[in-house]
């Protein structure tokens, strides 16, 4: 990733559960991610969000902290620390809405070739109402996404 | 406490990432954080046309 991220990462002994702080002009904001294995134990989904000074965690909360892109090479960083504990899981992730997944298939095409090297990246589109995955296409509309280390 | 998982530990180093164990963290563990996420994502696994690549 060719974006400045947040260096200092927080872990649980599993490495499930992952926190970072964002930080900007609406202050320290704490961000969690979590890995959550889904119906099929070849996929985990990922999840990410603020987690509240109450405790509880909100997943579709625009922060306006001015570092939007320092959050995502974060998380793409997690997802790699991850996969290299788990080498041989997909990653799932969809995005609260199709900003969020724009969004995202953004960032993965700014990194595309490194990115590629490392893992492979599918994704994931409806069609006739059932789900498939085909191989990531840059600037292609998809509805999620799906990785794993190659 | 120290990276248990040497493999991790050598790729944060590499990545210039600090990481920090948190305890707290733990107790999260077996419980899913964010529902919906999960539903949607099981929903989609649910009614992949084609198996996994």
């Amino acid at each position: 990733m060719k974006y400045e991220r947040y260096e200092s990462i927080y872990y649980s002994e599993n490495y499930m559960e992952f926190e970072f702080i964002s930080k900007g002009p609406k202050g320290e904001i704490l961000k969690m991610v979590q890995f959550t294995e889904t119906e099929n134990n070849r996929i985990y989904n990922l999840a990410f969000g603020n987690k509240k000074n109450d405790g509880k965690l909100d997943d579709y909360s625009v922060n306006n902290n001015k570092d939007r892109n320092k959050i995502i090479a974060t998380v793409a960083d997690i997802i790699a620390l991850f996969t290299t504990h788990h080498p041989d899981k997909y990653v799932i992730f969809i995005g609260s809405d199709m900003t969020r997944n724009r969004l995202y298939r953004m960032a993965i095409n700014l990194n595309l070739s490194e990115l590629k090297s490392n893992f492979e990246i599918y994704g994931l589109l409806i069609k006739k109402s059932k789900w498939i995955t085909e191989e990531f296409e840059a600037n292609k509309e998809y509805e999620g996404f799906l990785i794993k280390r190659k | 406490m120290k990276v248990k998982d040497k493999k991790i530990a050598r790729a944060a180093k590499k990545m210039g990432i600090k990481l920090i164990y948190k305890k707290e963290l733990d107790k999260y563990s077996g419980t899913i954080l964010f529902p919906e996420k999960h539903n949607v994502a099981n929903e989609i696994i649910k009614n992949l046309k084609k198996p996994l690549p």
